[in-house]
Order: structure tokens, then sequence, then C-alpha cells
């Protein structure tokens, strides 16, 4: 009885034992990448593979050359309005339009299909929505004292996402960072030279925003935001939902979330036949002059 | 669904009453018969035993005492016996009694540990009852074990519960309990019947419990009886000491990390304990600031614990019991970034126990918890702060009915508000202040039933309804075990258990951690457990125990990581929705008493999730799966005034995520590309194995005839074996460099302890 009871443990010990759940192999993916913004012409669009993690990355390598690339606009019913080609650059893997009078057209859907890739069958295909265009109605000032008594205000038209709300993403450019310096944060960041040139919020829910009653919304701009003294370029862009999705995936790869550390998860990349990212935005933009007060 | 509820609360309610209608006639049914109850406590001190064996001798004729030290038998033909009363690691004591006819006879006894009638130091090893910890599913904690094995720099009540075979550890920063493939919010923390809602220190390296306070620490791993619920996984129960009711004693340690001094005693008519333990970390912070970066400005925990017990009658005791703990810290990353943290709980519960009869024990508590953390980050100028807190505040009764030789009844119920609020500002505007409240209640009954001398079934039911998103949840429970031979036990067990609160935390810091409800679009988590289970107690000395468990979780509910931002969303996108499953065997063989004591654990898991939209809609193991896991805890006494303590853990490495393919993305709202990692299925590699040895030495002796003491000289990791946390990437590199981020090297511990 004894013997038996053993075996028996023994017996579901090994078979149990087996786990299988093991661990998969690199597959290479095909790779598209542009961000599209309203109101401005179509930029260029890079198709490429995935390399190994172990493998040095080098873009040229993982460059595909001689793809077919077009980027359709579409009806609201979703039927083809306007084709715009793309052809390859002088740069490998690099795409640009043939047309580059052609601009991109806030509150509309653009599909990307790329084609005659390295097999026959092979393709990759994508949409985006072009989130709605908004206005920027005022700002506060053009110039700041850094941390001063008042921060920099813009008040902006409500924009358009179908099926969401809208999210944002604020950005500050230095227009000089030549001859202007870092903010204290930001100096203190360990970063390569000119890395905090522009700089970004996270992702920001409409619902943030203050409402005021004749329907447009206040942003005030956080000193966080603001990496350089001097001339800077702010801005706020709504963006697509391929963006939305990319970059609260590709955060939360870094750790810092609920995530264990060590657990990694792929990013969303809303792409057919591959990975990779067509996304857009619409934005305003100002510029306001940062001042030290030391 | 409103009518649903009602019918549930009706329910519920009218359970618990026609269970004390019914009972209290018991007191005129019986009365042909006789019966004996009373208390069983430590004769040193005074305490409550919890567990403790009463038998007539040479019938089957006994019970256990509850965790306030009672027993009851009833329904006892008249005529002469001999009671005996034993406890593991207690001289037993034999009382013969003459019982008349429907007489009810009290007798209220005090053991004696063994060891402390002999001149020399005996080890017994655990001084808690066999009987009540080889119920299936559970083990308990002697605080001697809490205090004597080595613990990283303080000793630790959770730290030794990890110990525990099916109990792991996230990482040896983590006090957290990951118990039979569950994470820490699936376990049940209740101090003195109170919720604990964040029981960590040091942002989660200790917990907050003080060992020189506890006097039990109950661990429900699994197939808990339907007196516990709330979460899905576990129950740590955990009691204050009474207070020694003969004399008063006092205890001061000091350590690398912490200090602390208790006092307990007794006064006319009851007794009290006080215990405050506080780090000392000051000297340490002063020395290193200046010549080290990155010291925090100031960093200070303390917890206080305290019990007051008055006994009102023979028959009536209150006690209140409070609990107050506290972590701060102030931390200059660099200059314009500062964070201020500060976090802990507050507990307090006053509870009437009642002899109502021979037969009929109740217990009355008031409760009260909270949970604060208020963390303040200043970057550049902008100020994020946070107001997170957590108020529980409840009324459980509970009646124990023991009939007859057959069955002991057991029915209770729980009502209370919880009130949880979080409120965010982010550069002076307020960006979100949720606010979830939900009065809830609870009712249970359940009848542990001696069918005959070999076979004893415990079956019961709880009901719960939460008036957030109006749920409810209805969760039998069954126990049914089989005595072929008096050393040896057969058990099984299965049952249903409901969760309605979900935890958002982080395994690296518990600093932050936020409860979330239920509510409408977020319903309940539940699973059903199945437990088998042998205990074999060949000798006095040995123990052998082995248990098989299979558990299931639904509709898991957790914080989505995928949000980065709350505001404008419904409550229930907030979260993400799973399932997940776990099973192993457990292997328990242990030495209780002699020169050379302790024991093996053995562990055999799995544990897997699954979350809608991740991994491809797979099932993974969360990191904190491990396939085999052993740990061997060893005491040996070197002398009269050495013992040596030693404890090795080995596990499979944890697992994490491999990344199998790389690209580059030229991200508008940034100047540097970003390099998304391609992986492949998730936590689908394993870390290197985990092996680590601690040892220690305690020197007993005098503290210049004022009380006995006790140096302890602790090595945590003897042979600094680096274990693997996780692995970071480096992209600064090309190709990208993977590092190790190690958990504890080789760290000494010393601390000194005075009895008085």
């Amino acid at each position: 009885m004894k013997k038996n009871f053993i075996s028996l443990i023994l017996l579901v010990v090994f078979f149990t034992g087996c786990d299988p759940y093991t661990q998969d192999k690199y597959v290479q993916q095909y790779v598209v990448e542009t961000f599209l913004t309203a109101n401005q012409p179509f930029p260029e669009l890079k198709v490429s593979t995935t390399l190994p993690f172990d493998q040095p990355y080098i873009f040229e390598d993982a460059a595909i050359s001689g793809a077919d690339v077009v980027v359709t606009l579409l009806t609201v019913d979703g039927t083809p309005e306007l084709e715009i080609p793309f052809e390859e650059s002088d740069r490998v893997g690099i795409y640009v339009p043939t047309d580059t009078t052609i601009i991109v057209l806030p509150g509309r859907r653009y599909a990307l299909d790329v084609t005659n890739l390295e097999e026959s069958d092979d393709r990759v295909r994508a949409t985006t929505f072009v989130p709605g265009e908004f206005g920027l109605v005022s700002i506060n000032a053009d110039s700041l004292v850094y941390q001063g008594p008042i921060q920099f205000k813009l008040d902006l038209e409500q924009g358009f996402y179908p099926g969401r709300q809208n999210v944002y993403v604020a950005t500050s450019l230095s227009l000089d960072p030549e001859n202007f310096s870092l903010t204290p944060f930001w100096e203190n960041v360990d970063g390569e030279e000119g890395e905090f040139i522009r700089v970004s919020s996270g992702l920001v829910n409409e619902g943030n925003y203050d409402l005021n009653e004749d329907g447009t919304l206040s942003l005030k701009y956080p000193w966080i935001g603001i990496a350089y003294f001097g001339p800077n370029e702010l801005s706020v862009y709504a963006v697509d939902t391929n963006i939305f999705d990319y970059i609260r995936t590709f955060d939360i790869q870094g750790g810092g979330s609920t995530l264990s550390p060590g657990q990694i998860e792929n990013v969303l990349w809303n792409v057919e036949g591959g990975i990779g990212i067509f996304g857009s935005r619409t934005g305003v933009s100002a510029e306001v002059f940062i001042k030290n007060a030391f | 669904m409103k009518s649903e509820t009602a019918f549930l609360i009706k329910i519920t309610l009218s359970a618990f009453l026609i269970f004390l209608i019914y009972a209290l006639p018991s007191v005129s049914i019986s009365q042909e018969r006789a019966s004996v109850s009373g208390t069983v406590s430590e004769a040193g001190t005074g305490e409550a035993i919890w567990g403790a064996n009463v038998v007539l001798e040479g019938t089957s004729i006994g019970a256990s005492t509850n965790s306030s030290g009672f027993y009851s038998i009833s329904r006892i033909s008249p005529g002469t016996y001999t009671v005996i009363f034993t406890f593991v690691g207690f001289n037993e004591i034999r009382k013969e009694i003459t019982l008349e006819s429907g007489e009810n006879k009290r007798i209220d006894v005090a053991l004696t540990e063994e060891g402390l009638e002999l001149e020399d130091v005996v080890v017994t090893g655990e001084t808690f009852d066999r009987e009540e910890r080889q119920n299936i599913g559970v083990s308990t904690v002697p605080t001697r074990l809490i205090r004597e094995v080595p613990a990283v720099l303080q000793a630790d009540v959770f730290r030794s519960i990890q110990l525990l075979p099916g109990i792991k550890a996230a990482s040896d920063f983590s006090s957290g309990l990951y118990i039979r493939g569950g994470s820490p919010d699936q376990t049940l923390i209740l101090l003195d019947n109170t919720t604990v809602y964040n029981p960590s220190h040091f942002f989660g390296f200790f917990s907050t419990f003080n060992p020189d306070a506890i006097r039990d620490v109950r661990v429900f791993k699994g197939g808990f009886p339907a007196e516990y619920g709330g979460r899905i996984g576990s129950v740590i129960d955990i009691r204050n000491k009474d207070g020694n009711r003969v004399e008063r004693r006092g205890i001061v340690s000091v350590g690398l990390l912490s200090s602390r001094a208790s006092i307990e005693g007794p006064f006319n008519g009851g007794s009290y304990m006080f215990a405050l333990r506080r780090s000392t970390l000051e000297p340490v912070l002063w020395a290193l600031r200046g010549s080290v970066d990155n010291i925090p400005d100031s960093f200070y925990f303390y917890d206080f614990n305290a019990k007051i017990n008055i006994d009102a009658s023979d028959r009536d005791r209150f006690s209140l019991s409070m609990y107050s703990g506290m972590d701060d810290v102030v931390f200059p990353a660099s200059e314009d970034l500062v964070l201020n943290l500060n976090y802990g709980n507050l507990t307090g519960s006053a509870t009437w126990r009642r002899i109502i009869s021979s037969e009929l024990f109740s217990t009355v508590t008031v409760t009260g918890s909270r949970y604060f953390n208020f963390p303040v980050f200043e970057f550049g100028g902008t100020v994020f702060e946070r107001t997170n807190t957590v108020n529980d505040f409840s009324l459980k009764a509970d009646v124990e009915w023991t009939p007859g030789r057959s069955h002991e009844l057991k029915s209770g119920i729980w009502v209370g508000n919880l009130l949880l609020k979080l409120s965010d500002t982010f550069d002076g505007l307020e960006t979100q202040s949720p606010r979830i409240e939900s009065q809830y209640v609870t009712g249970y009954v359940q009848n542990r039933w001696r069918i005959t001398d070999q076979w004893i079934t415990n079956i019961g039911v709880r009901a719960s309804y939460y008036t957030s998103g109006s749920h409810h949840s209805i969760e039998p429970r069954f126990q049914l075990e089989y005595r072929p031979t008096v050393n040896l036990r057969l058990q099984t067990a299965a049952g249903r258990y409901y969760q309605f609160i979900s935890l958002i935390t982080n395994e690296a810091f518990s600093g932050f951690d936020t409860w979330l409800l239920t509510d409408d679009g977020v319903p309940p988590a539940y699973g059903d457990q199945f437990l088998a289970g042998v205990k074999w107690t060949p000798t006095r000395q040995y123990n052998f125990e082995v248990e098989l468990f299979y558990r299931t979780m639904r509709k898991l509910f957790e914080f989505d990581p995928r949000v980065p931002d709350t505001a404008g969303l419904e409550y229930s996108e907030l979260f993400r929705f799973g399932e997940g499953f776990a099973y192993g065997v457990e292997v328990l063989l242990e030495r209780t008493s002699g020169r050379l004591n302790g024991f093996i654990g053995y562990t055999w898991g799995t544990t897997r999730r699954k979350f809608e939209g991740f991994n491809d809609n797979r099932f993974y193991p969360p990191k904190y799966d491990r396939i085999h896991d052993i740990n061997v805890v060893m005491n040996y006494n070197l002398s009269t005034r050495w013992m040596f303590t030693a404890v090795f853990n080995y596990a499979t490495g944890q697992t994490f995520t491999q990344p199998l393919g790389r690209t580059q993305v030229e991200n508008p709202f940034g100047t540097m590309p970003d390099n998304p990692l391609i992986v492949g299925r998730v936590n689908a590699s394993r870390l290197p194995d985990y092996h680590r040895l601690d040892v220690g030495f305690t020197y007993y002796s005098t503290f210049f005839g004022l009380g006995d003491s006790e140096l302890q000289l602790q090595l945590i990791n003897v042979y600094s074996r680096r274990n693997v946390w996780f692995y970071q990437f480096d992209f600064d590199e090309n190709p990208a460099q993977r590092t190790d981020v190690l958990m504890l090297p080789i760290v000494p511990s010393i601390s000194y302890t005075v009895n008085f």
C-alpha cells in the first residue's frame, strides 16, 4: 500500500513536471513606420524587418528595398478616394511620396498597403484616422520666468476622434539649444547630448483638461515639460489610436508599471502582416520664451 | 436585482437568527445530561491557548479550545471521568471529575511548558497543537520560530511564513506572500479580527507585525472553512498577545535596523500588553550622508501594538486591541526632484467574549481599519500629490455552539462600510478623485460533525453582499477527514471563494499600494479549491504531511497596466479581466523536539494567468511561479547556552520574458529612437535557480541579573550567492546588452534582546 502510494506520487510529479509552456523562437517580421501630421505633407515611410535581439541593430541591415508602397485616402464608407504612391528614396528602405505637395487631411482615414516584399504573397496593411482639426484659441503669455508665478496656458478648441475621447501629447521643442541651458531638473537627468531638445508628456486624456463654458479646453503647461531656457515651441497633439496604443504599450516594456520586473508584453502595433506604426496626429503650437530667474 | 439582494440579506440574517434561536434553548434541552467547559491557558503567562485538546480518558469524547482558549464538552452521561488537557510542547494535565445529572462543570486549567520544568534548556520545537495545525490547508507559525530563524536585519513574521511549503517570496526584497499560486492580494490578513490592508514596512521589505506582540499566527493556505472569506486564496489570522496574567514581563531588543520594547502584565481584573518598534537607521544615514549618493534626508518607520483585557466576570471578557504603524521617507533623488512618502495602517478592535452557557460561546467585535499613503513628488517645479485611503469599519458577531459530542456549530455575521478614496493632484490641478464606497454584509454557518471516531466533516456555507455594483456570492465549503489510525489522517476539502477587492501594486515596491472595489461592470473574482492531504505522525517527535491542491481563479480583475491615464474613463475601463489556475503538491517532514529539530518543506507547483488581449490570450506563468521549492529549517542546541540555526532555500528560477527580436521607431515626440522589443511567449524563460543559506547563533545568558538575554549573530546568504532578481536591457550598446539585477549579497546581522 505504502509502496503504491509513493509510486503514484512519483508518477504524478514526473508527468506533470514536464512544462509544455516553453520558450518560442525568433520569427522575422516586416516593420513599417510613418507618422502623419495633419496639414503637413506626407512624411517619409520606412519599410524594414525586425532583427534578432542579440544582433547589432543597423537599419540598413533590416531595410527592405524595392517594395510597392501606397497610401490611400478613404471615404467615410471606406472606399478609395485618392491614391498617394510612394517611391524608394536614395536611402535604402526609406520611401517618399511621389507627389510632395499632397498634405495630410485632419478628420480623414488613410490606408497603407505595402506589397512586393521578400515573398510575393507577403503584404502589410494598416489604417489610421487622423484626429479632427482643432485650433489654438489663445495663449496667456509669450515670455515667462521659469517657475515664476505665471505658468504658460493654452486655450484650445475641442478636437474629434471617433469612438473615444481625445488623447493628447504635449511637446516642447527648444528652438535654440545651442545658446540656452537646460532647466535644473533636466540638467540632472542622465541623457545623451541633445536628447532633451524635444521632451514630451505621456498620454493625457481630454478628461484631464479644464473644459471652459465656451466649449474650449484649457491646458496649463507644467514646468516639468520644459527642458530648456530660451525660445521654445510648445505643442499639443491629439493622437490616433495607433500612436495611442504604441506609446501606452511601449512605455510599459521598460517596467515601472504594475507588471512584475522582467515581464515584458509586446507592443500593440495595429498592423496586419507585420508590425510597426502607421500613426497620425493633429496639433497646435505656440512659441514662448522661458527666462531664467537666476 | 434589488429584490435578489434583499432576498440574500434576508437569507443570511435568517440563518444567523435561526441558529441563535435554535441554539439558545439548548441550555435547557441538555439538562438531562452533564457537561464540562472552561478555558485552557499557559501557566507562565496566562495567555489563552488556541487549539488545546480536551478529552475524557477512555472515550472518544473531546473538544479543542477556540481562539479564546474556551472549550465545551456537552451531553455527557453522569459519572466519573478523567479529563486530559494536552497541547504539544506542554505538560498534560489530568483531572478526575464526577458529573451529576444536569450538572455544568467549569474547569479552567493552566498548562506548563515542558522545557520549563527541566534545569537544562530543552528545545521543545514548536509550541502549537498538532491536532489543529494538521487540519487541511492549515499551518501555524510559532512565534519562537519567527524570533529564532535567521532574518535579514530583523525578525519578521511574514519572512518566517515564507518558509512554509506552498508559500513563496517574490524576492529577497519582498515580504509579500504568494500562497499556492496566488498573488498577495488573494490573502486576507487579519489582526485580532481586523483586516490589515498594507502589512508592510520599508516598502515591502518587512511585514508590519512585531513578533514581540504576536501570540498566534495561523495560515490557512487554502480550503478554509466558511467562517473565513473575502479572498479567493488564503487567510493569515494573527492574534496579538493578551498580556501576561501572572506577572509583569518585558522585552527590550536592539538590532541593526530597528529596536523593540514591549511590556505586558496583569492588573486587577485583566491584563495588558504594549509593544513598540521603531527603526534606528538615523545614525547610519547620518554617517553615510555626504559620502554616498542618494541617501534619504529622513527615513523612519514605527509600529505600536496594544491590547487590554478586562475580565468583567467569569463569563465575560472584554478586550481592546490596536495597531498603528507608519513609514516616512524624504528622498531627494537629484536636484529639483524630491520624493516624500508617508504610508501606514491604523487598526483597532473592541471584542466582547461571552460564555453564554456550557454549550454556547459568543464573540462580538467592532473593528476599524485605516490604510493610507500620501506620496508627494516634486520635480522641476511640478508637484504631484496623492491622497489614498481605505477606511473599513465593521461589526462582527459569532456564536459557537456545541450541542453534543458530535457537532460543533459556528455561525456569524459581519457587516461593515468600506470607503476607498483616491485623489491625485498634478501641478496644482486635481486630475482624479474617485471615491468608492460599499456597505457589505456577510454571514456564514458551519458544522463540524464527528460522524464516527474515524470520520469527521466540516460543512458550511458563506454568503456575501456588496452594495457597490450590487454583487453577491454564495460560497459552499466542505471538509472531510478519515482517521484510520490514531496517528494517520486522510483529508480532503473543496470550496468556492469570492473576492470583491483588488490591489494595484508592484512587487518591488509596496509604498504606493492602492485598493479597488467591485462596482458596476466589475464583478467579483471567484475560484474553486480542491485539496487532498495525508498527515502522519509516526512518533511524537516526527510529523509527515503531504497535501495536493488545485484551484481556479475566475473573473480576476486587476488594474490594466496599459491604461496610461484614468481621467474620463468608465470605472470598468480601468481593469483587465482574466482567469488563472494553480496546482501543486506540498510535502513537509518535521522533527518537533529534541536537540536537533526543524523541518524540510518541499513544494512542486504551477500557477498560470490569462488576461484578454495579453500574451495572445494564452495562459502564462507569473514571475513568482516556481516549479520546485525546498526549504530546510534546522535548530541545533549546541549547549545550554548556544543554539545554532540554519535555513536553506532552493527554488527553480523565476520566470522572465526573453526578448527575441527588436526594431527601432523614430518617435516624433522625442529625439532619440525608441527600441521596442519583440517577444514571444510572455515569461516563458527562467532565471538561474535560486539558492541561499542563512545561519545564526544565539547565546543565552542573563543581563546583570535583571533578566534573560539573547545575543543573536546571523549571516544571511553565507556563501553570497548572487541570485538574479530580473534582467535589464541596455540599448546604449549595440547589440543591446543584458544586465543582471541581483538580490542580496552576504549580510551580517546582530541583535541583543533582554527579557525581564
